[in-house]
Order: C-alpha cells, then structure tokens, then sequence
C-alpha cells in the first residue's frame, strides 16, 4: 500500500510547493510590475545622461533641476514641453509626443525626450526632421 | 523510496530545468540581439544624432563612428566662430568646399558655403536672432564671395551647415564600408535632417523613414520604405524665427541673392540616394536644401531625374513625389499633387 501512495507521480506536498512558486512569481508579477511592459513612458535625458522615466499615463507638469527652466507636461497619453527657457523654442513647438521612436530635442538645453514601450503601429526606424 | 523520492525531486528539476530554459533562452535571445546592436545618442551638428549598428562587432564600430561624428561637429562648429584665415588648417574644410563645388557645378549654384557673416547677421539658429535693416544685408551681400570661388577668401566666415551633416553621413559610410571585415549587417546613423541607412536589415526587410509632418510638426507626412540610401531633408517648419509681437516667419534657409531667408511655396524637400551612390550624403543634403529653397516652380525638373529621388510637400499639404516606396498620411491632410 505505501508502496503504491509512494509510487504517485505528484504527491501533496509538490502540489503545495508548486503553488507556492505560482504564488511567489504572481507576487513579483504584481509587486514589481516587472512585465508590465506595455505602459508607455518617456525618458528623460540631459547630455546623454537618463534623469527621469515618467509614466505617461500620469498627467502632470514635471520639472528637474538638470533641464534648467523646463516644464514637462504629461496629458493624454503624450509628453510635451510646456516652457523652456531656450532661445528657438524648437522644444515647444514639437508638441506632444506618444508614439514609439517619437522624441522632442532641445539643442540648447541638450535635453530629449524619447517615449518607449507605446505601440509603434508605424514602425519606423527613424523620423526625419 | 528514496530512488522514488529521487525520481520526484528530479521531475521538480525538470519542471524547474524547463522554466529556467524557456527563461534563459528569452533572456539569451534579448541579450545577442542587444549584444550585436549597439546604439548611442549624442548632441553633434547642432542636433541630437542617434547611431545603431548591428554586427559582431558592433561596439567597436560604434565608438569609430561616434568619434568621427564628434571630431567633424567639432570643425565645423569653428566656422561659426571665426574667419577663415582664423581656422586651423583642416582638409575637412577644403574637401568639403570642393565637393559643394562639384555638386554647384553639375546642378547650378544652389549653396554658396562663404555665406557665413549673412547667417551670423540674422542668427536664426543663434541665441538673439533679428531681422537685420536692408543696409547691413547689402553690406554683406556686398562682400559675399562668388559661390564656387576656388581659393577660400581669407575673411570671409565659412557656413557649411546645408552640407555638413551629408558630408558627415559619407564619412561614416566609409567607415563601414572599411570595416566590412567586421561584419556590419545594418547600420542607422540619424543626424535628424540627414540619415544614413547602412547595410541590411534581417530578413531582408526595408527601412521605414517617417517625415516629419511640415505643417504642424507632430505625427508623420508620410513614410517612406527604402533600401540602404542616403535621406535628407530640409524645411522651414523647425527652425526659424518670429519676432516678438508678429506672425512673421523667418526660416533659417538663406536666399543668396536678397540674403534674406528664402521664400518658397515648399514646406519641406526629402531627397533620397541610394547608399551605392558616390558622396550620396553631401549629394542627398545638398540637393534637400536647393529643392526647398526653388519651391514648386521648378518641382519638375527635380522629379525628372533618375539619380535620386524626391518628396516635396506644399504648404497646403500637395506632394509632389517620384518615390515608389511612400505612403502618405492622407487621413492628415496630404495628397497627391504628383505621384
């Protein structure tokens, strides 16, 4: 009889264990948000270095110490430049940008913006400007 | 028993084995794709450049092209500085002065690189631009040297800003080019209004180039699918200047004759030229700048050519275009004025 219980290919307490793998991996799921990798948002960088990553699903103003005078506004599921203390403006008059491979260049303040992970429905390699 | 139990903790490894397999090859595949891309981001040329190359030895690559890119902006950028007695002796400056000239001869003056103290004048792209009184414009058009004079006036001030950024574009396609050895699948080198689109990409599949929509700047006019070519364009929708208080538009192109920004019914010119061409960067950037500048009028002639290849847009959104790879955003405005 003990034999046979023995013989089974999965028993109780590999049930449980598995399950509690399951468990651990959902937690990581939710805790970290590690594959939620289809929220697009925008990288932030000032003479190549990465300063912010914003959610652009958070409308908001945002402004960093790096990017002097710039004000970062957040709505509708895109990312423009609001104010910036640049002579061209070139910044500001990009708008607002939401799609894969988009970005707004500032020279003078040696700030871009790029926007990751949103659908990139056209798939370009690169945007001319 | 214990064999038994041995069996089970054997199938926890193999249900483990096969995760951590399904996972590593997910993570493996990511890392050579990402260890065989290597891309990089600058502010060179007045503009915010991107370089990807993809191949075995895509890092060294990279930084050979980065360094080159930066040493060019970096001459280039003295021009606007000094006169050109003042440089330092450079071959960038004469090569690229004889190329331009070559390229005036065989299409018409269309860039006159002495005109550096009319764009310091008006400093579009500079910190205070203004519109300058009709008498500082005739005084330095006064002086502007003769587009294809040979030796270069010691005081005039050199602007190669129609043709540096093709010129540059050429000089890294021969680094490539130098360095097929090291096996290069494809390369993008993007200096906003010029790019370079190097090699092949994997499965054979083109390159796609989204221009700019002119007209408001946001979303695309079009997108154009390409082999590997040279891509230039130029437009007025970017940089220019309004005086305070006016709805006036300065665009940051010159015209050599009224030296005052050029007025053209175009609102961009994309010239594409296949990467086989020789010197196809400065030919590409050259030929962007002269098209937008002579406006619809002339369209014609441009369209006619089998070297390269065109697509202007109007400032209605009319696209005047010979390119067989384009789909335009016509849901945005645009139409065909000539397909």
């Amino acid at each position: 009889m003990n034999i046979n219980e023995d013989r089974k290919l999965i028993r109780a307490r590999d049930i449980v264990l598995i399950a509690a793998v399951l468990a651990a991996a959902a937690a990581v799921y939710f805790v970290t948000g590690i594959f939620s990798g289809d929220k697009p948002y925008a990288v932030i960088s000032c003479g190549g270095e990465t300063i912010a990553e914003i959610s652009l699903d958070r409308s908001g103003d945002y402004s960093f110490p790096e990017t002097g005078g710039m004000v970062f506004t957040v709505e509708n599921g895109g990312i423009s430049v609001r104010e910036s203390g640049c002579p061209d403006k070139i910044c500001m008059r990009t708008g607002s940008v939401s799609r894969a491979g988009e970005a707004i260049i500032c020279v003078p303040n040696r700030t871009a913006v790029t926007v990751k992970n949103a659908p990139d429905e056209d798939g370009v390699d690169v945007v001319l400007r | 028993m214990a064999g038994l139990f041995f069996r089970l903790h054997h199938l926890h490894h193999k249900i483990i084995g096969i995760a951590s397999a399904a996972a590593s090859a997910a993570l493996f595949c990511s890392c050579s794709a990402v260890g065989n891309t290597a891309s990089s981001q600058s502010f060179v040329f007045d503009t915010y450049s991107q370089v990807t190359v993809c191949g075995s030895d895509s890092e060294d690559v990279l930084s050979e092209v980065e360094s080159i890119l930066s040493e060019m902006s970096a001459g280039f950028e003295l021009c606007y500085d000094m006169t050109a007695a003042e440089l330092p002796q450079n071959r960038l400056y004469s090569d690229c002065l004889s190329k331009t000239h070559e390229l005036n001869r065989r299409y018409g003056n269309g860039i006159n690189v002495f005109c550096g103290k009319l764009t310091k004048l008006w400093g579009i792209s500079a910190e205070s631009p203004k519109v300058p009184a009709d008498e500082e414009i005739a005084a330095v058009l006064a002086e502007l040297p003769d587009a294809l004079t040979e030796t270069i006036p010691p005081g005039a001030m050199l602007d190669f800003g129609a043709v540096s950024k093709g010129y540059a574009c050429d000089k890294v396609f021969e680094i490539l080019e130098k360095n097929d050895t090291k096996d290069i699948d494809y390369g993008i080198i993007s200096l906003s209004s010029t790019t370079l689109m190097y090699g092949k990409k994997p499965g054979g599949k083109p390159f796609r180039t989204g221009l700019t929509n002119p007209l408001t700047g946001e979303g695309y006019a079009g997108i154009i699918e390409t082999e590997a070519a040279f891509i230039s364009t130029s437009g007025g929708y970017e940089r220019y200047f309004s005086p305070e208080g006016t709805d006036d538009k300065y665009c940051h192109i010159m015209d050599m004759t009224t030296g005052r920004p050029v007025e053209t019914d175009l609102a961009s010119a994309t010239v594409i030229v296949p990467a086989d061409v020789p010197d196809g960067g400065i030919l590409s950037d050259f030929l962007a700048t002269m098209i937008f500048s002579e406006g619809t009028e002339n369209i014609d002639k441009w369209l006619a050519c089998e070297d390269f290849r065109v697509t202007a847009v109007s400032a209605d959104g009319g696209v005047y275009s010979n390119c067989e790879g384009l789909e335009l955003n016509e849901s945005g405005g645009f139409y065909y004025e000539y397909k």
